[in-house]
């Protein structure tokens, strides 16, 4: 058929792009490919698997990614919420104000998490500065293990809300105003209009920028690479960046897939916990509520 | 010309869309397709368009078989709802598409476009796009695309339901002058049965996708085969009297008329028609509707009569007509 | 409404003040970083950029890389994803359903962990250290979200305008070039601003596929600097080349503002 033929060309690079890696990092997970083997793939009998289970760094690494992707999401959704409900008030100068808002989310990952090492910058970077005013001790932010990790939160957040903001944003202008005009009719409360027309009526928005932002975040690469380079101490590394690390630094291809593979069906597992997770609570709201 | 189709039926999944329909429109014939929304009006004029293929049956345009030849080659003049200009395009550029991509030469294109706008009074506006033109304007343009086509059979789909009731008015003689006093066959498919009433020289009523009576307005009003036409013809509609011996009487309310001897009834609701009221009345016999020429006020008491012969009757259980 | 103001007026800080910092940073001189109190005289300098500029390889090569990638890369990516978001609005069935949630789970996908498996066919088909090549990853990845927005754009034109086009004769493809191409302008601009930026910023494939200095895009040749020593990064210099870097993109976000926003959230909505 034509429309086959149409769609054709577009599924095959799609194919094997997504579809090929996820068969080809299977394969190579139960072979070892390193330069021990000189890059030939010979099969294993999940020996990776095996080193996998034992490898307390990437269990630390996964602990890690994890806590980074909640955290970072979680704040994420609030903060856009706001800056929607912001934006999304007439004022002069409105349109500026969304393009200047964009900014963080247009500019390359790399060139802001080096701008962020800049700020960050013990003891010259602003943070430090600002601290150094109100007490004599520095805080050390990039090489102290307990609160690099929120660094990377806090650059990422940076960058990733615009593009939450503008997703809220587009929710919040499909809601019309005769409802909020009806409820003004009930109750004067801005608070409760907020909990009982915005937030209910936001919800398929916010679903799918958290699913998203899930995915996206538990994949996190450049922006440790460039900001922290996994450190100190490795308290940054991410399972991205682990797998990278094994694949161009250490060579071993064989283990770098079975990290990948494995984070895979972990983060397949995570979005599905978490859309159970909002369907379950928007089941208990939903009818009840409004 | 002649326009037939034969045995159509149409499902999607395991809904009729339309069953076994069957018709013909003769040459110089407007043939008006009238139903409720969802009767299969416009899967029909998409069947014979060749938009869409019927499952069964068979269509014929001037007697050739034209079920499974593709709709440029059907010569099909087509108006849509909604018009479907292409909206990037210029008026000019609109009706010259057609005779570009058919190979029409540009001189030729020139000539044929202008001497059509010239037709439908529009040539001043041949380099606006369409949204900057009227409704009627913008229901010419389509009129004109469709002329242009010199086409065998006229398609027109609700071609003037996007109009005010004024400009409906307005229109009505120009479609005649263009298009219905043309030899093709012309079908005319509406939801309004006072329209169809006024353009068409037949009517064909459809329900749930089957033929329920085709004929001339004057047949349709006076002699309904069923008791869906007699109350989808003719406005206001029909009365229902109370079932007896699982007949259905029906009475039209401009048979009514005022009698000292009839059955006397209470004023519930007025409507003023213009010249003439429309009485909503309450009696023993059920709420009844008739014409008033007078003032009748509400709670007025009155008595009515009819003449028996005027009456239609149904049976009760097929709604088709007893004679 | 004050009130308002001081909330536009921080949220606007939170947006602007990194970017703010670098750029103060990129006219600083080395010691005014050091000392912020430091007198005017040897306070400002345009060194900085005169050093990015100097470079070698000179830095508007990774400009022109940087550009040359997109628009290669989005260029593919509309030319197969205009004829696939025709073909899969126009079949109805249980394949196209599901292949729409398929593309929505590539588009949704943290594409970063792919690089090994691209880096593999990379070397298999030599196809690394080349402009035109890293475009086809790029396109290849961009692909679903962009079906997405295209087909949901088909799905809204009215579908009498195709079917008039039908009655004149006017064949698909015609169709296609000379109806529905320019009613679907705009989201065509939408899709391909928003391709362009992600290939444009996209870091870890350019980074595995591109070894040749003189090839590397934009974003690899900041981390290069960053790279070069995690202690003494020439942060003037470095914040010179975010600002000229960020110079073209500015633009962009702030000319095609609306298409940027429409494609972000018809893909939030439709999808």
């Amino acid at each position: 058929m034509i429309y086959a033929l149409l769609i054709l060309p577009a599924l095959v690079l799609i194919f094997i792009v997504f579809g090929f890696p996820i068969i080809r990092y299977f394969w190579l997970s139960i072979h070892a490919s390193s330069v021990l083997t000189g890059l030939t793939a010979t099969p294993n009998y999940g020996a990776n698997w095996i080193r996998l289970l034992n490898d307390d760094r990437f269990w630390l690494d996964t602990i890690q990614t994890i806590r980074f992707t909640m955290c970072s999401v979680l704040i994420e959704i609030v903060l856009a919420i706001v800056f929607a409900l912001i934006l999304n008030q007439n004022f002069r100068g409105r349109g500026l104000v969304r393009s200047l808002s964009i900014l963080p989310w247009a500019l390359p990952t790399t060139i802001m998490a080096l701008g962020w090492r800049w700020i960050f910058n013990t003891p010259y970077g602003p943070i430090e500065r600002i601290v150094s005013i109100f007490s004599t001790n520095s805080i050390n932010i990039l090489s102290n293990p307990n609160i690099a990790w929120i660094a990377t939160v806090f650059a990422d957040i940076w960058k990733t809300t615009p593009f939450i903001t503008l997703i809220i944003l587009a929710g919040l202008q499909t809601i019309p105003t005769d409802l909020y005009e009806a409820f003004k009719l009930e109750s004067g409360d801005k608070l409760k209009s907020f909990f009982n027309i915005t937030l209910p009526l936001l919800q398929p928005y916010l679903i799918i920028s958290i699913i998203f932002r899930l995915a996206q975040a538990f994949g996190v690469f450049d922006l440790i690479q460039v900001l922290t380079l996994g450190g100190p101490a490795g308290s940054t590394e991410s399972i991205g960046l682990y797998a990278y690390l094994n694949a161009m630094r250490f060579l071993d291809f064989g283990y770098s897939a079975t990290i990948i593979f494995f984070s895979f069906i972990l983060l397949s597992l995570f979005c599905i916990l978490a859309w159970l997770l909002i369907n379950k609570i928007r089941d208990k709201y939903q009818r009840n509520m409004l | 010309m002649t326009l037939t189709i034969s045995k159509i039926s149409r499902r999607i999944n395991q809904n009729w869309i339309i069953r076994d329909l069957s018709f013909q429109v003769n040459k110089g014939e407007c043939l008006a397709l009238l139903g409720p929304s969802g009767c299969g009006k416009s899967s029909t004029l998409r069947l014979i368009a060749g938009l869409d293929s019927p499952n069964e049956g068979k269509v014929y345009i001037n007697d050739q078989d034209v079920t499974d030849i593709p709709p440029v080659e059907r010569r099909i003049g087509m108006v849509f709802q909604s018009y479907a200009l292409f909206p990037h395009l210029s008026i000019f550029s609109n009706l010259a598409l057609g005779l570009k991509v058919r190979g029409v030469s540009e001189k030729q294109q020139i000539e044929r476009v202008s001497s059509i706008l010239s037709v439908v009074q529009l040539e001043h506006l041949s380099n606006r796009l369409p949204s900057e033109l009227s409704g009627g304007q913008r229901q010419r343009v389509a009129l004109a695309r469709a002329l242009l086509r010199d086409p065998h059979v006229y398609l027109l789909d609700e071609p003037m339901s996007n109009l005010d009731a004024q400009l409906r008015e307005e229109l009505r003689p120009e479609l005649r002058r263009l298009i219905l006093k043309g030899s093709q066959p012309v079908l005319y498919v509406t939801h309004d049965q006072q329209e169809a009433m006024a353009m068409a020289d037949r009517i064909a009523v459809l329900k749930n996708g089957e033929l329920e009576q085709i004929g001339t307005p004057l047949e349709l009003y006076k002699d309904p085969k069923s008791f869906f036409v007699a109350s989808f013809i003719g406005r206001p509609q029909i009365n229902k009297l109370p079932i007896k011996n699982n007949i259905i009487s029906a009475i039209r309310p401009e048979s009514i008329y005022i009698d000292s001897n009839g059955i006397s009834c209470k004023v519930i609701e007025t409507e003023w028609l213009g010249m003439n009221k429309l009485v909503f009345l309450d009696s023993n016999i059920g709420n009844i509707r008739m014409i008033c020429a007078s003032n009748i006020k509400i709670n007025e008491k009155l008595s009515i009569s009819w003449d028996k012969s005027e009456e239609l009757h149904f049976d009760a259980t097929s709604e088709k007509r007893l004679t | 409404m004050k009130k308002n103001y001081l909330l536009i007026t921080a949220l606007l800080m939170w947006s602007l003040a990194p970017f703010l910092w670098q750029v103060y940073t990129s006219f600083s001189t080395p010691e005014a970083l050091i000392n912020p109190l430091l007198k005017v005289g040897n306070r400002w300098t345009l060194e900085n950029y005169i050093q990015v500029i100097n470079s070698e390889p000179p830095f508007w090569r990774y400009l022109i890389n940087s550009t040359i990638v997109g628009i290669n890369a989005t260029l593919i990516t509309l030319i197969l994803a205009i004829p696939s978001a025709y073909a899969i609005n126009k079949v109805k069935n249980k394949i196209a359903q599901s292949l729409k949630v398929l593309l929505l789970l590539a588009s949704l996908f943290p594409y970063v962990l792919l690089f090994l498996s691209l880096l593999e066919i990379a070397r298999k088909f030599n196809l690394g250290n080349s402009l035109i090549t890293l475009s086809i990853p790029y396109a290849a990845l961009s692909l679903p979200l962009a079906i997405l927005l295209l087909s949901s754009a088909f799905k809204d034109l009215p579908k009498d305008l195709e079917e008039a086009a039908i009655i004149e004769g006017i064949g698909m493809f015609q169709r296609i070039r000379w109806i529905l191409i320019p009613l679907i302008a705009p989201a065509t601009a939408s899709t391909g601003i928003i391709v362009f930026l992600f290939t444009w910023n996209e870091y870890p494939i350019a980074l595995t596929w591109i070894s040749n200095i003189d090839l590397i895009t934009l974003p690899v040749a900041i981390a290069r600097i960053a790279g070069s020593s995690v202690y003494s990064i020439p942060y003037g210099a470095f914040a010179a080349a975010t600002v000229l870097g960020a110079i073209p993109l500015m633009l962009i976000v702030l000319l095609f503002q609306k298409q940027i926003i429409s494609g972000l959230t018809q893909g939030a909505i439709k999808g």
